[in-house]
């Protein structure tokens, strides 16, 4: 029986194109502090077989809540008003927990956006892709593992009868949202909901989930496609819908709503995009937010080398002894430069040696071989008495900037910590420089009571600019400073790091693997591959003719999006 | 808008963390919170809440049960079961504080040294807490008192290093986090020493797990303790202390329930409500380290 079911499933076509999922005016409130608020303001839209309909919209839009509401799990509490909800023409309004249950899976399928915390680690994949079939008791035996491993096939595993013992731990990124999509299609859900699902994905193995999703649609399924990322949904979907504040305030076919828009949200969110801008280029009109910044008298010469280069690293090399005894070489014959005040952006994809050369940048590993000096210093292989005085002249800003933070601390405190470490001991100065720095990185004063907790995320990572400041550092390390945040916050944060660079003359080591940003931000470029330097040049050079493969490959992956100017 | 319909699941995560809670949990919580402050009240000032003695003997009185004029009913030698559980809460309280103390004292000790002290301190360290742990935790406990002798001191120490090694566990690997942790980097990459940042950064946020950890674990103590008393190796009969009393009682339970029943309720309210309140400290804790 259940085979027949499967067959009658794959062959299912989707000629009749009525739509799978019809919403007319639905909103969602929810109580906050006594009062009703509404996160989804009366929208509508359908999902139609084959198509991918992207919701794009900054973090806050209620694109998440949306999602959650199609699938029964707006939350407790939640109030649902709409004139027309349907799923495969089928009402669904007022439907219990229940019956949302055996919908889920079955009729929709979601796919999440953190595949590592999604997926059990103390199961094997093929155990938690298995769990979905025996929710809706659907195969069984032999059956059942056949169709576990046909979903991880479909989902573009290599050697699913292999794969299906290992445990999320063992996965590669890639692998681990390729697992994430077999469990929400092995049910055979005609409508996918994708929430994010490339995010944390470097862009080559981002280019092939984008891929695989397209491919699904090709045999009728309808996906609804929530991201912040312009080019994904300029890569594969077709129909857009723009959202603001819970509301959607454009629509219309994706290359026609991209290509002119006409609402003045969606043109800031275009305008927004680091893509195709060289550097000193403002990605938002706004006049720079940062007023003149005093150094204080008493502060050290910002720069004490003029001449010559910010950081020199000549040769590193970082070997590791790996569990099984081999010997893997993390970064291997590494050499750059940094000029005064210039960026250099550092690519690759995961695993390329990115976060060892960071931490070697940082002092806190020491190169097996080659050295590293930073303002005419020796700065590799030192002891740490020697290089704890001047650490403070290389500071960094983290991917995660609440992770960054101890999370005892309110950002008053985060400041008097890093002003305290750089010599400053009155307090009066300490709380005059705390304030200057929220107002250099376009923060109120106010919020030196507030706990990072309670901060967005573009605000958190002015705190933790703001930090690296403190101690008036000469370089700055940014790991993936913007990877987290939606397009019109990153272009926040990447304008207020340039003016910064302006204003105090830092220079930069900008670690990305988002090319549309590194673009932006470089003077040059470093493209690491299993921990060699496979080319390096300028930024205009290397963009506008990458020698090497791997490059030309990493360009060709990355979504493309060339801002229509 | 012409239909109306709600749809229950996990709750959304828009409101604060205290407003999201559920008035069946608020409520708990003030009634988890109002039994430990009577049960901290009965074991530093019992004479506030009952006028009578726990060794007050009235023979003619024995075995009544629960009424107006005793409560809890009176036991074999006519004691005041109400006065004797009130009473009671001291050396219980006591045994199971100091049990937690020695528990979370040795626990640290061990899984910070592990966790900071480097690759053969660590893996000398986990082994020895895995022999810990490979021993039932009762045995242990009977070995140290055997050594020590009977007391109500030496069971709250053979309690405590018994369930060392479960602390130490869970500490190590706080430790862990910690010193893997983004803003440990970002303190040494200020320059801070590596002092400072051992007491202002990594042992405080070592500490923080602790408060939840003791709540939870005194319950957990107590229980353990009263056990111990009930085979005879803590407090001893006559003494006012709940295992005790409910040693004591083993004879009489067909006769005389009330014997068994307070005490019993006693030790399991308290553990209860500890571990209400611990497991909010805990989701507090943990709110503030993932956000």
């Amino acid at each position: 029986m259940s085979a027949n079911l499967a067959t009658n499933v794959d062959s299912r076509s989707f000629v009749d194109s009525e739509p799978l999922m019809r919403v007319a005016h639905l909103s969602v409130s929810f109580r906050r502090d006594s009062r009703w608020v509404k996160v989804i303001d009366n929208i509508s839209f359908d999902l139609q077989p084959g198509r991918i309909l992207a919701l794009v919209g900054e973090s806050g839009a209620g694109k998440s809540v949306l999602a959650r509401t199609m699938l029964g799990l707006a939350g407790e509490g939640a109030e649902i008003a709409a004139e027309r909800f349907e799923i495969e023409g089928v009402s669904v309004a007022g439907d219990t927990p229940r019956q949302w249950r055996r919908r889920r899976g079955r009729q929709i399928g979601m796919i999440l956006q953190d595949a590592l915390t999604s997926l059990d680690p103390l199961r094997s994949i093929g155990a938690e892709i298995g769990e979905t079939l025996d929710a809706h008791r659907l195969y069984a035996g032999h059956d059942r593992r056949r169709r576990v491993l046909d979903a991880m096939a479909e989902a573009g595993i290599p050697e699913p009868e292999h794969r299906a013992r290992q445990y999320s731990g063992q996965l590669s990124g890639g692998l681990r949202q390729r697992a994430l999509i077999a469990n929400a299609i092995v049910a055979n859900p005609r409508i996918l909901i994708a929430d994010e699902p490339t995010t944390a994905l470097d862009s080559s193995t981002q280019r092939q989930i984008l891929d695989l999703l397209k491919s699904l649609t090709k045999r009728g399924a309808a996906i609804l496609l929530i991201t912040h990322d312009i080019g994904v949904v300029e890569e594969i979907a077709d129909d857009v819908a723009v959202m603001k504040e819970g509301r959607i305030v454009e629509r219309g076919d994706a290359r026609e709503v991209l290509g002119a828009p006409s609402h003045p949200y969606t043109r800031s969110l275009l305008a927004a995009l680091p893509e195709g801008k060289p550097k000193g280029v403002r990605l938002l009109a706004a006049k720079p937010a940062v007023a003149a910044f005093a150094a204080p008298a008493s502060a050290a010469p910002r720069s004490p080398q003029v001449s010559g280069d910010a950081i020199v690293a000549h040769h590193l090399t970082k070997r590791y002894q790996g569990r099984d005894g081999r010997t893997l070489v993390a970064v291997d014959n590494v050499s750059f430069r940094v000029g005064h005040g210039q960026t250099l952006g550092l690519v690759g994809g995961s695993g390329a040696g990115k976060t060892t050369v960071a931490q070697i940048l940082m002092g806190f590993l020491n190169p097996d071989e080659g050295r590293i000096e930073m303002l005419g210093a020796r700065w590799s292989n030192l002891a740490e008495k020697e290089r704890r005085s001047r650490r403070r002249l290389i500071q960094m800003v983290y991917q995660d900037p609440l992770g960054s933070f101890d999370p005892r601390l309110k950002v008053e405190h985060i400041l008097h910590d890093a002003l305290d470490a750089s010599g400053l001991k009155d307090r009066s100065v300490i709380r005059r420089r705390s304030l200057e720095l929220l107002d250099f990185v376009g923060l109120q004063g106010s919020r030196l009571t507030a706990h990072p907790r309670e901060l967005s995320g573009g605000q958190r990572q002015r705190v933790a600019i703001a930090r690296a400041l403190a101690p008036q550092p000469s370089i700055l390390l940014c790991d993936e400073p913007v990877a987290s945040l939606d397009a019109t916050t990153q272009a926040q944060v990447l304008d207020l790091l340039a003016d910064i660079q302006s204003q105090l003359g830092l220079s930069i080591v900008f670690i990305s693997h988002d090319l549309g940003v590194i673009q932006h931000v470089a003077d040059t470029i470093v493209v690491l591959k299993d921990g060699r330097v496979i080319e390096q040049g300028s930024a205009q050079s290397v963009y506008a003719a990458p020698a090497h493969p791997y490059t030309r490959e990493l360009f060709a992956a990355a979504p493309r999006w060339r801002a229509r100017a | 808008m012409t239909n109306l319909l709600t749809t229950a699941g996990a709750a959304p995560d828009l409101s604060s963390r205290w407003a999201s809670k559920l008035p069946l949990q608020r409520f708990a919580l003030g009634l988890a919170a109002a039994v430990l402050a009577t049960a901290a009240l009965a074991a530093i000032f019992p004479q506030l809440l009952v006028d009578q003695g726990p060794y007050d003997i009235d023979p003619t009185n024995a075995f009544s049960p629960p009424s107006p004029q005793a409560w809890f009913g009176t036991d074999q030698n006519g004691r005041d079961v109400f006065s004797r559980v009130v009473y009671g809460a001291r050396a219980s309280l006591f045994i199971g504080i100091v049990a937690i103390s020695i528990a979370l004292f040795l626990g640290a000790v061990l899984g910070i040294t592990a966790a900071l002290g480097g690759r053969w301190l660590d893996l000398t360290i986990r082994r020895f807490i895995d022999v810990l742990y490979a021993f039932p935790g009762m045995v242990l406990a009977l070995v140290v008192i055997s050594v020590l002798g009977v007391s109500e001191l030496t069971m709250a120490i053979a309690v405590g290093a018994a369930s060392a090694a479960g602390y130490a566990h869970i500490i190590r690997a706080q430790a862990l986090i910690v010193t893997r942790s983004d803003y440990v980097a970002a303190a040494r990459a200020l320059g801070h020493s590596p002092a400072r940042v051992l007491i202002r950064t990594i042992l405080p946020n070592i500490v923080r797990i602790l408060l939840p950890l003791a709540t939870l674990g005194v319950g957990q103590t107590i229980v353990w303790a009263t056990g111990l008393s009930f085979l005879g190796l803590g407090a001893k009969p006559p003494a006012a202390e709940w295992g005790a009393m409910l040693s004591d009682s083993r004879n009489y339970v067909s006769l005389a329930w009330w014997l068994t029943v307070f005490p019993g309720a006693a030790i399991a309210v308290t553990a209860l409500s500890l571990t209400v309140i611990g497991k909010s400290l805990q989701a507090r804790v943990e709110g503030g380290r993932v956000g």
